[in-house]
């Protein structure tokens, strides 16, 4: 009771607050601005800083925009831990140098049901239909922005965008002109340093080239002892961007990593003492290549041609995978009588993946896959309508991907929605959309020792029942998964400080992954069970995700996100054996600039109770609060001095145990410092 | 979950008192109402060539998101002149033959380039925001350079068009090309 009061007491303040800086003031300063002469227009002083909370996207879907002042704001130095600023996504740490990320639920390190692009190349890789993240980074500072739609994305992305699409953008090359160099370091950010340098080569072309690296220390186990998953990379890149003709432009860029990744893990064995603890010092490399090259008719049809070529070899303890792509992208965007946008495209994607088990050093070995080697394609085509039906107030979107692909065949992911502006301050949008989430290498043709049981001594001796060993395994008859969504959102902007993104979804799934009992054996020594990958799951999630942006004052905004997710699985068949991701998350940001050269932050973050499953059992991770604060100061011009605290509210916490293999591990509180010099 | 959470709220509610309690910066404006009234004026400083089809209002069309058109609804229906000023949102890129006035927000630059190869030498003037627009083509660019509006007039392309520009604004503003 006591609580309720406390929160009607601020909700009360909060309104009469939002009220103060309601359109009134604007519409004085509207006034004011129009008796001023064009002289007096050109010397006032201008603020924009109140833009973010202002402006509506027109997109009709649930997305989000991190902006580059977003992740420099807050210090975060990874992609996916400046993914946390986003509602709706669900980012676990699992150890220093591995994560789980996923959209609207069933999260894990090898969660499958969200794409992850960057600058238009695909991260999500077939092997295990997943990220694997400790690859993929890029220089943070030239990023422009990262797009996060949550939701299916199928219908123009393809495959895999099953619950979301993450896009990261990186800036034009035009925009990255001179030179930035950042070094720092701290306890968890050992040291790190980046530097880029961008030039005009000639009239028409602009390029940069970035290198950059870092190591970063080890975290701690639930035992207090080290947790020994410290790692390091170095990255280097390149973008370069030429305007060829009036019509012409084109993109060519490319990176190339190199990382060592420590970690300790578990693994079970078949003979005495049926398990080990091992210290894995594994490492990957890999780089890309891409070019892109657009051709504008007119201001309402264009198209681009997209080529990139991806290659990793990623060691883990278990197993070896290395893989090439090259993809082939073609799309084309024009008008259609008066009013129709149609977007179509093609694309053709071949994979070549080299997956074998690894023998550990005391000779034994839990994971093997049949064939190791294998050459895949995927083929396809989408054509999207975006139908006005009444001017700059209602729209529709049809359109649906067709694609072939060497596991589940030909999938349809269509999908319809419609957006409503009543008023320039509003937009109201729903859509219905299938999407499919396609098999992996690992699903269709691996076979892993996951647990065994040690042998039982019954009373009377020599009698004892043998070890019981678990085997996970591939089924090469797995389909996809595939999920009907619901959704419906509202945007508006309250004032014109204030905005609110409201979305809610219902998710249908069926087909999900199932790993279904199978007839045991005995090998003269050990009793096999297997778990056969199925398609028998069936599941609902629902939910609600709210984003708001309040500019409370010119050098003050407020970032606040809820999301709710309700995650049920039918349990008729017995355990579901898949994740569950917290019911409830929120984050709240404070940006302060008090003085022009002095920028303030703090982002607090609730996580409720998380839902593992794996080797180690089902496991509840406790739900936890935690805050970071950074501190920057610009003494000269184009030099910044900062200050971050990560994780301060305790000394450690957990945030995710693995499926398998990584002792859980508890990530540590952090600081770091920074200098950042542009010239 | 509610009484750790707690913990911080004193920290929230210190923010709002905060908030009453400093100052703003001095005398500072929106900047999307600046550029509106802005607009206003420099439509007020063109004379446009009389065998221009223009009736009684002059037709405004604005490319830009819904904070561009709610700032822009402030100057709808204002007088210029003898006519009226009537905004036009365009949500889709043509019927540019219905504007007297183009007015561009934010568009990517190959489709900017291509609305100036379609407009050309129409008389249509046209304004925009990024720091090059004039330089690509466009008439009147208004860059906010450290909190200020500057202006650019792009000479060469209002005379190939047949627009005239007092020199009241001229006087404000930097020239590109002759």
């Amino acid at each position: 009771m006591k609580n309720n009061n406390k929160k009607t007491a601020i909700s009360c303040y909060l309104f009469v607050v939002i009220l103060l800086f309601s359109p009134w003031v604007s519409c004085e300063e509207q006034n004011e601005a129009l008796n001023l002469s064009v002289e007096d227009l050109l010397n006032v002083e201008v603020t924009s800083v109140a833009k973010k909370a202002q402006s509506l996207n027109d997109a009709p879907a649930a997305a989000f925009v991190i902006s580059n002042e977003d992740i420099k704001r807050s210090g975060a130095t990874s992609i996916p831990d400046a993914l946390r600023l986003a509602p709706g996504l669900d980012v676990a740490k699992i150890d220093s140098n591995k994560w789980a990320v996923s959209s609207r639920g069933f999260n894990g390190r090898f969660a499958n049901k969200l794409l992850v692009l960057i600058d238009g190349r695909n991260a999500y890789t077939r092997s295990f239909s997943g990220v694997y993240w400790e690859n993929q980074d890029v220089m943070m500072e030239d990023i422009d922005r990262i797009e996060v739609i949550r939701g299916p994305g199928a219908a123009l992305w393809g495959a895999n965008a099953v619950n979301g699409v993450i896009n990261i953008i990186t800036k034009h090359s035009a925009e990255t002109q001179g030179g930035s160099l950042n070094v720092g370091g701290g306890t968890k950010e050992q040291d790190f340093g980046s530097f880029r340098y961008g030039a005009k080569l000639s009239e028409n072309t602009t390029a940069r080239a970035y290198v950059k690296g870092f190591n970063r220390s080890d975290n701690t186990h639930l035992s207090g002892d080290k947790a020994g998953d410290d790692w390091d990379k170095v990255q280097g890149g390149f973008r370069m961007d030429a305007q060829i003709s009036a019509r012409d432009a084109l993109t060519t860029q490319g990176d190339i990593y190199q990382t060592h990744v420590n970690q300790s893990s578990y693994y079970p064995q078949l003979t005495p003492p049926f398990q080990f603890t091992g210290k894995d010092t594994n490492s990957a490399s890999g780089g890309n290549v891409l070019s892109r090259l657009q051709h504008t008719f007119s201001p309402t049809s264009d198209y681009s041609l997209q080529f990139y070529y991806d290659t990793y070899s990623r060691d883990e303890g278990p197993y070896h995978d290395s893989r090439d792509t090259l993809d082939l992208d073609f799309q084309h965007r024009f008008a259609l009588l008066d009013r129709h946008e149609i977007i179509w495209g093609l694309g053709y994607r071949f994979g070549h993946d080299q997956i074998v088990g690894n023998v550990f050093p005391n000779g034994s070995s839990i994971f093997t896959i049949n064939p190791v080697s294998v050459n895949d394609q995927l083929y396809g085509g989408f054509i999207q309508d975006e139908l006005t039906l009444i001017d700059n107030k209602l729209w529709l979107t049809l359109g649906s991907k067709f694609e072939h692909n060497d596991y589940s065949g030909f999938e349809g992911q269509p999908s319809a929605r419609v957006m409503w502006a009543p008023h320039n301050q509003h937009r109201l949008w729903a859509g219905i959309s299938r999407a499919v989430r396609t098999p992996s290498r690992v699903e269709q043709d691996f076979n892993l020792l996951s647990f065994v049981t040690p042998p039982q001594a019954l009373s009377s001796p020599p009698f004892g029942t043998p070890p019981v060993a678990v085997t996970v395994q591939g089924n090469p008859d797995y389909r996809s998964e595939q999920v009907i969504t619901y959704e419906t959102g509202y945007r508006t902007t309250l004032t014109k400080t204030v905005s609110l993104d409201v979305t809610g979804f219902y998710n249908d799934y069926s087909d999900l992954r199932y790993p279904l009992p199978g007839a045991p054996s005995f090998n003269g020594s050990s009793v096999i069970q297997p778990l056969i990958f199925t398609n028998q799951l069936q599941g609902k999630t629902y939910g609600v995700e709210i984003a708001t942006i309040w500019q409370m004052l010119d050098w003050w905004r407020w970032d606040a996100n809820y999301s709710w997710l309700h995650t049920q699985f039918d349990n008729s068949i017995g355990n579901p054996q898949t994740g569950v991701s917290p019911k409830q998350r929120v984050s709240l940001r404070g940006a302060l600039s008090p003085r022009r050269d002095v920028d303030l932050d703090f982002w607090l973050r609730y996580v409720d109770t998380n839902f593992t499953v794996g080797t180690f059992g089902n496991a509840s991770v406790k739900g936890y609060v935690t805050f970071d604060l950074r501190v920057a100061w610009r003494p000269y011009a184009g030099i910044e001095l900062a200050l971050v605290g990560q994780n301060l509210a305790a000394q450690k916490h957990l945030e995710y145990i693995q499926e398998n293999q990584t002792l859980p591990t508890a990530i540590d509180r952090g600081m770091y410092g920074k200098i950042s010099w542009s010239f | 979950m509610s009484k750790r959470v707690g913990k911080y709220l004193p920290l929230l509610g210190l923010g709002l008192l905060f908030n009453t309690g400093l100052p703003t910066l001095a005398q500072s404006l929106e900047e999307q109402t600046v550029l509106a009234a802005l607009a206003l004026n420099i439509v007020r400083f063109t004379t446009w060539p009389s065998d221009a089809p223009m009736k009684d209002t002059i037709d405004f069309c604005v490319i830009g998101d819904n904070v561009i058109q709610q700032s822009f609804a402030g100057i709808d229906h204002k007088p210029v002149g003898t006519k009226t000023l009537h905004i036009i949102n365009l949500s889709r890129l043509r019927n540019f033959e219905d504007c007297h006035v183009l007015y561009v927000s934010e568009l990517k630059q190959n489709i900017l380039l291509q609305v100036f190869a379609e407009i050309k030498k129409r008389p249509l003037l046209t304004v925009g925001e990024s720091y090059d627009f004039a330089a690509q083509g466009g008439m009147v660019g208004l860059e906010n350079v450290d909190g200020k509006i500057t202006l650019h007039v792009n000479l060469t392309a209002a005379h190939e068009s047949n627009l005239n520009i007092s020199a009241r604004l001229l006087k404000l503003a930097k020239i590109i090309g002759n």
